[in-house]
């Protein structure tokens, strides 16, 4: 039964890997990558990324398996399939195999374009300041700046501002033994960017120590310091793991769905799957997969039965 | 020995709630090795439901098919098997050499790339292997239907309108390789509407007409009687 198996794995995999999939993942791919490139923040581009690898991903291939059995259906090829003596747990467990390993293929293939088109871009690098006074003294930020870096940085700041106002904003800063005043007018705005020194030759954290003057109100989001500027490179561009097992378990129900039924039922079934959260416990996935699988061996059987009386 | 066995096959196509249309009517076929039965009637005679029950891709209403002493559509029939239907509704984007591997391996994993070059000569498919289902000729198509049907060399053929859209290269070898297969022992069932398709290579001729097998016999006989209008007229049950 293994080698039957096989062979009908390796042919649903050559057809779910046709040429047009493979360009469809690949401009999938680079599509989410520029769309990666209008994002600011590097935290954002990778929470992004991992977000439109997996619904993009999961959209691209759950109709291509549900093709497969369900098109072979409609247009009366299944009987020259069903017609060969091969047996129908083969061809079921053989097409689930070959639809979930190209599905894979597909995704990672989108997932890698993604990246080719985004890592190259450069980001800010920056630093979160944490707070580090006490809540009745005006708020100090403690910002962990490695050592090789050299300013002057920039300091974001979220503020309000009231109209047709200005306010005043005294920056205190420590580094080391150094320390440093400076005053800055702040003029109506949502956010202010300031540039602070470095302080050569003093290293190790710089502790910024903000007070805000009339007018002027700091809010609570906390500052960030921009300290130079980074590649986004592949390791801000991480694989979204986590939704690897709900895309194969939507990949699943979708092949098993379409081996008994039409390719929109296949596909709303792939489409649930992936909607719905996936089950961390791994007796549930195996349970999951194990019914899914028995499902599409008698749908096989079923449909080769109404095929072949 | 017999390759098919067909006992009173009856079939009828549902129309409406209650009403059935008879389709066959107590056809009986027996095909033995070294035979080709050349399969005669006029569109609707009920050609293409025969071959489809001796295919065991349709049921009959009543009667029996067996091949190689095996129920129509049981594993071991379908090993002896090569069907050609009338028409495939192929899977557009594959290529020739995809479909032709696919079938080839869910058959038998031996030499499954000779076997489909060994056919894709035979059939002059070779320049088309790479290109796509959905942009063949119906003539191209139809020789990958041929194709198919040959890659496992069964012992029975089921060829439904084999010839149709053939050039005369493509219908000279295949002709040829029907006949090599007959001497070694295979069997044929052939169903045209057209004599010419039958001379040279069929033993026996069955005509259907209006579901029931009117005549049957050996070709020499009933293609005589075909070799004229009237003659064929008159054999197919056609009124002029």
């Amino acid at each position: 039964m293994i080698l039957p198996t096989l062979l009908c794995a390796g042919a649903s995999f050559r057809r779910v890997i046709a040429p047009r999939n493979l360009a469809l993942a690949l401009v999938a791919g680079a599509i989410t990558g520029l769309a990666l490139l209008g994002l600011p923040a590097p935290g954002l581009v990778s929470s992004a990324y991992q977000v439109l690898v997996s619904t993009l991903g999961g959209l691209l291939v759950l109709p291509i398996v549900a093709a497969l059995p369900a098109g072979d259906r409609a247009l009366g090829y299944e009987q020259l399939v069903g017609l060969r003596p091969v047996p129908s747990v083969s061809l079921a467990l053989g097409r689930v195999l070959g639809s979930v390993v190209g599905a894979a293929l597909l995704v990672l293939l989108l997932g890698f374009s993604a990246r080719m088109v985004a890592a190259g871009r450069e980001l800010p690098r920056e630093v979160v300041g944490r707070l580090a006074s006490e809540p009745e003294q005006p708020p100090m930020f403690r910002f962990g700046i490695p050592a090789d870096l050299a300013g002057p940085f920039q300091l974001s700041l979220a503020v309000h501002v009231p109209l047709r106002q200005a306010g005043e904003l005294i920056i205190d800063a420590r580094r080391g033994e150094g320390t440093q005043r400076s005053s800055h007018r702040v003029r109506p705005t949502r956010r202010v960017v300031l540039p602070v020194s470095d302080m050569a030759p003093q290293r190790g954290d710089l502790y910024l120590t903000l007070r805000a003057g009339d007018g002027l109100v700091l809010a609570a989001e906390a500052p960030r310091l921009e300290v130079g500027r980074e590649l986004l490179g592949d390791a801000s561009l991480r694989l979204p793991r986590e939704a690897a097992l709900r895309i194969a378990l939507a990949v699943l129900a979708a092949v098993c769905a379409a081996c008994a039924f039409h390719f929109e039922t296949a596909l709303l079934a792939g489409l649930l799957a992936l909607l719905v959260p996936s089950q961390q416990n791994p007796s549930g996935v195996l349970l999951t997969s194990g019914l899914l699988l028995l499902f599409a061996v008698m749908g096989t059987a079923l449909v080769r039965r109404q095929a072949l009386p | 020995m017999t390759l098919l066995v067909a006992k009173a096959i009856t079939h009828a196509y549902r129309r409406g709630f209650s009403r059935r249309h008879p389709s066959l009517v107590d056809v009986d076929l027996t095909v033995r090795p070294g035979e080709c039965w050349g399969l005669l009637g006029a569109n609707g005679s009920g050609k293409s439901t025969l071959l489809r029950i001796l295919a065991g891709v349709s049921l009959p209403l009543a009667g029996e098919v067996s091949l190689l002493d095996h129920p129509a559509g049981s594993r071991a029939a379908r090993s002896a098997l090569g069907w050609v239907p009338e028409a495939v509704g192929w899977p557009r984007a594959l290529t020739v050499r995809d479909v032709l591997m696919e079938l080839a391996s869910l058959s038998s994993s031996r030499e499954i790339m000779a076997r489909v070059l060994r056919v894709a000569q035979l059939l002059e498919l070779e320049p088309l292997l790479g290109r796509r289902l959905g942009s063949l000729s119906y003539g191209q198509s139809r020789r990958v239907v041929l194709g198919q049907a040959l890659l496992d060399d069964p012992p029975l053929l089921l060829l439904d309108e084999a010839f149709s859209g053939l050039d005369s290269l493509v219908l000279h070898r295949l002709r040829d390789d029907l006949a090599l297969r007959l001497a070694g022992g295979a069997g044929v069932l052939l169903a045209t509407h057209r004599v010419e398709d039958l001379h040279g290579l069929a033993t026996h001729v069955a005509v259907l007409r209006d579901g029931r097998l009117c005549q049957s016999g050996p070709a020499d006989e009933l293609l005589a009687q075909a070799a004229t209008p009237a003659g064929l007229e008159q054999l197919l049950g056609i009124r002029a």
